[in-house]
């Protein structure tokens, strides 16, 4: 089909888990990231835990020190904040074409009256290939420890869904735009590669 | 198809979704099934039609750049597509300020002449996403003109030639089950059909590109070395089968008994070559010939004789 233009990933997290250093996810003006398809050596000081909420953290894997490697962990972490906090943030790691879709992911847990709690591991992050302006970031996603709430019973949601059950592997495309920055043009899941 | 409606699509289907979880709304899929690569356009207009279908095979070919501009909508159809109230109803929902920025490439083109260009690509190139990550989703460009990275008549022809299949053919031997030292052993192909294929691509209302492949040769491999066998490749296009009478001038001659091999055996390897061309030689591109192989195991013993006295 033609133009099957952008498609969108759906994943969670959440949190309770032993605080580590403090986590601070890029900023707009993050610099280029280099043509290279090796991922930079683990830098031991940049292990983190963000608090996303009151009841839920998000731990991400010591070593991603590069901008494009943390491309998807810092969408990640600002679009868990802005289901608790509706801060529109993590819009900006996007293209326009996936707005849409992360919009409604988004506002999904509002409209169903949802939030989570727990704690959600992000690991193995790698940029598995770059070709001009345009790269690959694989991560593995583990949200096993994530349940989904009732925000106005704050029980757990049944039945829980799929994602919370076994880790799996987010595949992000991204583009290096005319302002230096890598944003995210596709997402992508598979069940394989993160067990 | 207008390049947002599977988006708009997918997110219809988020919408349905109580609990959404980490699927993807689209399915890539990508790589090889067996030793048989398969082109799999995404993004894209061009159609494929001819022999490219299954009950085939394919050589593996692969586009030299795996992703491209396709020529799509003009100035005030894509401004009238991207800012339509209804489809793009979810886009101004979640964003108004950044929709807003993202419409206004359309709005400066509008009433001017020239086309928008997008990116596909080959998802059967393990490159192909990331080239196409790579590309601009929008690129505007005046008449007559082709973007840098713009399909080309010579890509079209390399997609063509990267979709065509071309049968795999069964090996027939006499004798069939068991052959012997010194005994010829025909060879020739069953199951080919039409010894000519073709495939084109076509970018519908711009261009197409046809190409041709034409069984011509087989080749015979006979498992062993020249001290083992003797191989005759006089064989035309599919192999000259068993008559009583008829020169052997497509086969092997074992010199050697097979018991010393593995499993007992050695293994023919019979390959068919397939020159391609491009039909009406529209595009100065040369290809190498695709080359099919199958593999039988041939045992061969020995005669015993006994000489009394």
């Amino acid at each position: 089909m033609r133009r099957m233009a952008v498609m969108l990933a759906l994943l969670l997290a959440a949190g309770c888990g032993p605080p580590d250093r403090p986590y601070t996810p890029g900023g707009v003006a993050t610099p280029v990231t280099g043509e290279t398809a090796a991922a930079p050596a683990p830098t031991p000081a940049q292990g983190k835990t963000v608090d996303v909420g009151d009841e839920l953290k998000v731990k991400v894997e010591k070593g991603t020190a590069g901008a494009l490697q943390r491309l998807f962990a810092d969408y990640y972490v600002e679009r868990w904040k802005a289901v608790v906090t509706s801060d529109t943030g993590y819009l900006r790691h996007v293209e326009p074409s996936v707005i849409p879709q992360a919009g409604e992911w988004v506002r999904g847990f509002a409209d169903r009256q949802e939030s989570a709690r727990g704690v959600a591991r992000l690991y193995r992050l790698r940029i598995t290939s770059v070709m001009g302006k345009g790269a690959q970031v694989d991560t593995c996603v583990d949200e096993r420890g994530v349940r989904l709430v009732s925000t106005p019973t704050g029980k757990a949601v049944a039945p829980q869904p799929d994602w919370v059950r076994a880790p799996y592997l987010q595949t992000v495309l991204a583009h290096r735009g005319d302002d230096g920055v890598w944003r995210i043009r596709e997402f992508r899941q598979d069940k394989e590669g993160c067990t | 198809m207008n390049p947002l409606i599977p988006v708009l699509m997918a997110g219809s289907l988020l919408l349905a979704n109580p609990t959404p979880g980490p699927q993807s709304t689209t399915e890539v899929r990508t790589g090889q099934q067996g030793r048989t690569a398969f082109v799999n356009l995404k993004h894209s207009d061009i159609v494929l039609s001819g022999d490219v279908g299954k009950g085939g095979k394919r050589d593996g070919f692969r586009i030299k750049r795996p992703c491209w501009y396709e020529p799509g909508l003009s100035a005030d159809e894509m401004l009238k597509f991207q800012t339509d109230s209804k489809t793009q109803f979810a886009r101004v929902k979640a964003d108004e300020d950044s929709f807003n920025k993202f419409v206004q490439q359309f709005k400066d083109k509008k009433g001017q002449p020239g086309n928008w260009w997008t990116p596909a690509y080959d998802a059967s190139d393990p490159n192909g996403a990331t080239c196409w990550a790579g590309l601009e989703l929008f690129v505007f460009v005046p008449p007559n003109d082709t973007p840098p990275s713009g399909i080309t008549i010579a890509q079209l022809a390399e997609i063509a030639r990267a979709a065509i299949t071309v049968p795999e053919p069964t090996v027939k031997l006499s004798p069939d089950a068991k052959s012997f030292v010194n005994l010829p052993t025909f060879v020739w192909l069953e199951g080919i059909g039409q010894p000519r294929r073709t495939a084109t691509a076509t970018l519908p209302g711009v261009m197409s590109a046809t190409v041709v492949a034409t069984l011509q040769d087989i080749k015979i491999d006979a498992g062993t070395g020249k001290d083992r066998a003797e191989v005759r490749e006089q064989c035309g296009a599919t192999g000259k089968p068993y008559a009583k009478g008829a020169p052997f001038t497509c086969g092997v001659q074992y010199l050697r008994s097979s018991i010393d091999q593995p499993r007992q055996v050695y293994q023919m390897t019979v390959t068919t070559v397939w020159p391609v061309t491009v039909a009406g030689q529209a595009v100065p591109v040369q290809f190498a010939p695709i080359e099919v192989g199958t593999t039988r195991d041939v045992p061969v013993g020995e005669v015993q004789s006994n000489v009394r006295p």
